[in-house]
């Protein structure tokens, strides 16, 4: 009897702990990941036409909303003027121990300045990013700290820098967005088209 | 020390040695990672909360996998060692049940069956925190022991 009471309880603490780790796992893209790291031929051909592809990003013409906004636009969100490019460009991540790996990335050029009066850093928690399905996506920060917004650091009043959004390519089609402070949100739709 | 002085501090020994190196793991998920299944049920409950301070700590940044690692690997062995315990060679058989279930899921996230990024790097920090909380364990298990019961 005490043996079986053990035993669930050793089942039930294993249970706590898988649910733990697998809870902090990040999620797979639909593509499924590339296992070992290795990057499969197959693949590495489609790196290649996604870098070499001219990437046309086409401003979507969207319905008179203050909230909403498209390449090329600025708007003030959070004590920040983001002033988001015209053009959208394709790499891929390069990180042999990624289940991205390989995998083409959209950047997005915006130039981020701190209109507030003190000194302040851009918060990642705000930004969501959809891909083509209208499906939430992974943004990809983690591979380009150098340059991404996320990890853009602080800036003092009136500072600016040039960073970038950069997020998982999903197909063709519109891409969204959405920063949201709890007080204030605002939506950036675009078209990708590789 | 009598017997229920015993059962007080391997109670909280355990208690400490097993949650607080889980719940430090999870804050700096928190931090850092607010998209994740685990995280995102906090941030539903608590959608004013705003840890982004944390998340420009240059050390934390770069050693926040294995850190985390560390810590759910040291907690685990902690909560099976809780459960066998008075078992025979407690501290060897908790640091096992823990390594094999790490390496497991390591395993199951190369091989794409589940969520996550499969690190070398990952297995050798679960490595080294079963056997420090093995180390801890055997230390600890064998100085209650050997204290003298009124």
């Amino acid at each position: 009897m005490k043996k079986s009471i053990k035993a669930m309880a050793l089942i039930a603490v294993i249970a706590v702990f898988v649910v733990f780790a697998l809870g902090s796992g990040s999620k797979t893209d639909e593509n499924g990941q590339t296992g070992s790291g290795e990057i499969v031929e197959a693949e590495k051909e489609a790196i290649k036409e996604a870098m070499a592809a001219e990437v046309t990003a086409e401003p979507t013409t969207l319905a008179p909303q203050p909230t909403s906004f498209t390449l090329g636009d600025t708007f003030t969100f959070d004590g920040f003027e983001l002033t988001i490019g015209t053009t959208a460009s394709f790499t891929s991540v390069q990180n042999q121990f990624s289940e991205l790996n390989g995998k083409p990335v959209v950047r997005i050029p915006v130039k981020l300045k701190n209109v507030s009066s003190e000194t302040k850093g851009f918060s990642m928690f705000n930004m969501k990013y959809f891909g083509s399905q209208g499906t939430e996506i992974s943004g990809c920060s983690t591979y380009f700290q150098e340059d991404c917004i996320e990890w853009s650091g602080k800036l003092r009043p009136n500072a600016s820098k040039d960073v970038a959004m950069y997020f998982v390519y999903d197909g063709d089609g519109i891409y969204g967005v959405d920063f949201d402070d709890f007080s204030n949100k605002v939506s950036v739709e675009f078209k990708i088209k590789k | 020390m009598t017997k229920s002085e015993k059962k007080i501090i391997f109670l909280i020994f355990y208690f400490v040695a097993a949650v607080l190196p889980l719940l430090s793991g999870y804050f700096i998920y928190l931090a850092f990672s607010p998209g994740l299944p685990i995280t995102a049920i906090f941030y539903e409950l608590f959608p004013n909360a705003d840890l982004s301070c944390f998340s420009e700590n240059g050390f934390l940044k770069i050693s926040k996998p294995y850190i985390c690692d560390f810590m759910w690997a040291f907690a685990f062995t902690f909560s099976v060692s809780f459960v066998l315990n008075k078992t025979r060679l407690n501290y060897i058989k908790s640091c096992s049940v823990s390594f094999v279930f790490s390496l497991i899921l390591e395993l199951l996230q190369m091989s794409g069956i589940v969520s996550g990024t499969f690190d070398f790097a990952d297995i050798l920090f679960e490595l080294l925190a079963c056997i420090t909380a093995a180390v801890i364990i055997k230390n600890f298990l064998r100085s209650i022991e050997n204290e003298e019961i009124d």
